[in-house]
């Protein structure tokens, strides 16, 4: 990517940099409290933080300081914050001709991470009387984040020109969002099945580096032990594109040869087979019958493949919790 | 489960089949399944960890078991002290009769002739 924006590679320069106002939120980051009313509370702080660190990076181009541009945040309403925003940066873009630094650019690229790490806090375990049913179902904290989702998608229209999404789940946002049915599930395009996750000429070439100086030569042990406990992911179902290795546990990994420490690749803290989720899954008996048949090996200690049928490319909170 | 982590798609037929990636993915799901079935709170599991890994807790897990079905009434739990706990665990999980090694003999089989006088 790096080398696509530097001009490195055989086509040139591929992307221009400089073309959005970058608007970032992280989920991840948000105390998820069982009390529903102090969730929304950490929801809404959460949300317009983003807009001030926002009015921070771009204060100089959107012509005025950074505190009167945060008195554009609506401490009760995030979405009321998002669309003063917006305007904010239309206004900026009719002045360009004031600010020749603002030549090219088009709008808002709204970037989103770990959309549904809040939402999945809230999941109930089925019950037989309601068995379709979230805990924040109707609540302030609920009408809060579907709000917002639906006012990105009306603002989608105006200045918001980009949304990038990422997260765990294919959580639909339509469902979620009050119709943000404006999403394109991206997560297994050929061309992107080499974005989240590490390559084989990668490791390769990082242990290269730290094993130099090895008396032992340890790299292709190292190699060996990451491929049988990180490697193996393939994310595409069209056509047979390279396998992955998980980021975060190869990092950890790494960092341990280099600090001398224990390796850990027997139950490594960062992997994201997230153990909470596998026990909500094993709740299914279908599910610990699939679990068992996967677990088997072929002659050569291979896992064996199972056959599905329907690919549902999202769901609902509903689903997840039925 | 692909979206978790724990399957992924097969590469050889990524549009039909979905396969465990890896030794980590595998350990974890094997857990659950263990959980699912009890089979990681069994006794003979859990001492098998103390002795090997130092780790107590799942003995600990048995002992709770074992108090939730003995310690039913407020009796149970006022009248118990870390004494009465500490010879509990001890006789009753470490020192098992049932979890005892027991030695095995060589036996020779008894040949009876019957003997028609």
């Amino acid at each position: 990517m790096q080398n696509d924006i530097d001009g490195n590679n055989e086509d040139g320069k591929k992307y221009k940099p400089g073309q959005y106002f970058v608007l970032k939120f992280d989920f991840s980051t948000i105390h998820c409290s069982p009390n529903l009313t102090q969730a929304n509370e950490n929801l809404i702080v959460a949300l317009n933080s983003s807009f001030r660190k926002f009015y921070k990076t771009y204060a100089t181009y959107l012509g005025e300081d950074f505190t009167s541009l945060c008195g554009n945040i609506d401490s009760e309403r995030p979405s009321e914050s998002l669309r003063n925003c917006n305007e904010l940066v239309k206004d900026a873009l009719s002045r360009k001709e004031d600010n020749e630094e603002l030549d090219g650019v088009q709008g808002i690229y709204l970037l989103v991470d770990e959309y549904d790490a809040f939402t999945n806090t809230y999941l109930e375990t089925s019950n037989i009387a309601e068995p379709h049913k979230t805990t924040w179902g109707g609540t302030q904290v609920g009408l809060t984040f579907r709000s917002f989702w639906s006012t990105v998608k009306s603002l989608c229209l105006e200045r918001i020109k980009k949304v990038f999404i990422t997260g765990i789940s294919p959580l639909s946002l339509s469902g979620v969002g009050s119709g943000f049915n404006v999403a394109r599930n991206v997560s297994f395009h050929p061309h992107l099945a080499g974005l989240c996750g590490l390559t084989y000429l990668d490791l390769e070439k990082v242990l290269e580096e730290i094993c130099k100086d090895d008396e032992h030569d340890k790299h292709d042990k190292h190699l060996l032990e990451m491929t049988k406990s990180f490697n193996g992911y393939h994310f595409c179902r069209n056509k047979k594109v390279e396998l992955v290795y998980n980021t975060e546990t190869c990092l950890a990994y790494l960092q341990s040869i280099i600090d001398e420490g224990d390796l850990e690749t027997e139950n490594p803290p960062n992997s994201e087979v997230a153990q909470q989720f596998l026990e909500k899954f094993a709740t299914s008996a279908s599910v610990i019958t699939d679990f068992e048949k996967a677990l088997q090996c072929d002659e050569k200690g291979n896992y064996v493949p199972l056959r599905y049928t329907l690919w549902k490319q999202e769901f609902t909170l509903q689903d997840l919790v039925c | 489960m692909v979206y978790f982590g724990a399957l992924t798609f097969y590469p050889e037929d990524p549009a039909k089949y979905l396969k465990i990636p890896n030794k980590v993915a595998a350990s974890r799901i094997a857990t659950v399944v263990l959980e699912r079935y009890h089979l990681s709170q069994s006794l003979v599991v859990a001492l098998q960890t103390l002795v090997q890994d130092g780790d107590i807790e799942r003995v600990l897990s048995c002992y709770r078991d074992l108090m939730t079905q003995r310690d039913v009434t407020v009796g149970d739990l006022t009248k118990m002290d870390e004494g009465k706990h500490r010879d509990s665990f001890y006789f009753s999980l470490l020192r098992n009769h049932y979890l005892l090694p027991r030695a095995e003999f060589q036996v020779t089989r008894v040949i009876h002739w019957l003997i028609i006088g």
